[in-house]
């Protein structure tokens, strides 16, 4: 009688459809921090990895403090099999495009300008967060339960102090004086002509 | 003034604006004195990495209430097995190389069509082992810290509750819960 529970069971666990999988998703990183350009397109990676029983469609994005500053570019759904382990993890590129942050000041209209950085540099703190999208599933009646790793990103945009550049001022004079003289030159030229 | 001697300044003032301009002019810029050594870069790359999975009841059933009434306090979700291991639970895969805080939050109050139950309704409580109505707090629409510290292969359990006010609509109230997984020591 006990045998024939034995077998039984042994048989209702291999038969019985796996009910009891675990779903999720994993996270691999190498940053918490870059320190950037301003006006440059940023791409970070990232590992997305999935160590449970059922397949997953994750996605990697940005908390709200970086959504709002920095134009994240769309980051890829990717499939992520079961049982991938972190060392087969599938590389995901997180790219933004930084603005331009820091005010020059300029004498005039946009030229001779200079960037002293005294305002101190511009930082955006937020995270990286990677969701598996085969974890929702509608509940019916009460909560639906959705899993998601998250790291922290800073990003940091340098500053590059500048003199103030009068390039635009000596060129200016230099035309000016060359007009000047080709007037000059020109109407000297007429007066000998017309003798 | 003669064309001649007009020529003459204006390449006076192009040489000074040259030398204004270019104050490294005329330096020798020419490396100096005999190398003695080889500089040669060296890096470590240092990549974590963590796995967090919801229970088959989380991920499957989700977080129900069977037969509520108006009124009702503190009704036990459907899966909270209260005689035993609570059904609801966040697993840290075992291949972790850091240790994990938990974090929880709602999406919205459950609602169905224009009605809501209030936030404040709806408790939960977590533990590694045991969550307890007694130390349940009522769950919020940003994420909140759980546990912390899971160790990798470790789960962290979950407890939920509802009241119903007295003069609540019926209906089939739905929201979502979110579970979010951080390295441990960073914030929610």
């Amino acid at each position: 009688m006990k045998s024939k529970i034995i077998i039984f069971s042994l048989l209702l666990i291999l038969l019985v459809p796996s009910g009891f999988a675990l779903k999720g998703v994993g996270i691999k990183w190498t940053s918490e921090s870059a320190y950037v350009d301003e006006k440059t397109p940023v791409c970070l990676d990232y590992g997305i990895y999935n160590p449970w029983d059922e397949d997953i469609n994750a996605q990697l994005g940005v908390s709200k403090e970086l959504q709002e500053v920095i134009r994240v570019k769309e980051s890829e759904t990717v499939f992520v099999k079961a049982n991938t382990p972190n060392t087969n993890s599938v590389p995901v590129k997180l790219c933004f495009d930084i603005p331009k942050v820091y005010k020059d000041d300029c004498l005039i209209a946009g030229i001779m300008c200079e960037q002293t950085c005294s305002l101190g540099e511009v930082n955006y703190k937020g995270e990286v967060i990677a969701t598996g999208s085969g974890t929702e599933v509608s509940a019916g009646s009460g909560s639906t339960a959705t899993v998601s790793a998250s790291v922290p990103l800073e990003i940091r945009i340098k500053c590059n102090q500048q003199g103030r550049s009068y390039i635009e001022l000596y060129v200016g004079i230099l035309i000016l004086i060359l007009i000047i003289v080709g007037i000059m030159f020109f109407t000297r030229r007429k007066k000998y002509v017309n003798v | 003034m003669n064309s001649n001697n007009l020529i003459a300044v204006v390449l006076i003032i192009l040489a000074a604006l040259v030398l204004i301009y270019y104050p490294s002019f005329g330096k020798n810029n020419e490396l100096t004195g005999s190398a003695t050594e080889i500089q040669v870069g060296s890096s470590a790359l240092i990549a974590n990495y963590f796995a967090i999975a919801a229970s088959n009841a989380l991920t499957t059933d989700g977080i129900k209430w069977s037969g509520l009434n108006p009124g009702d306090v503190d009704v036990n979700a459907d899966g909270n097995n209260q005689a035993g291991t609570s059904n609801y639970f966040i697993t840290v895969s075992s291949d972790s190389n850091v240790n994990v805080d938990l974090c929880v939050k709602a999406s919205a109050p459950l609602t169905s069509g224009l009605n809501t139950i209030p936030l404040a309704s709806y408790k939960w409580d977590s533990d590694i082992t045991n969550p307890l109505l007694t130390s349940a707090i009522a769950i919020d629409l940003v994420y909140f810290g759980a546990d912390t510290n899971i160790v990798p292969g470790n789960s962290d359990y979950y407890r939920f509750w509802l009241s119903v006010p007295g003069s609540q609509a019926a209906g089939t109230y739905t929201n979502t819960i979110s579970f979010k997984g951080v390295q441990t020591g960073n914030v929610c």
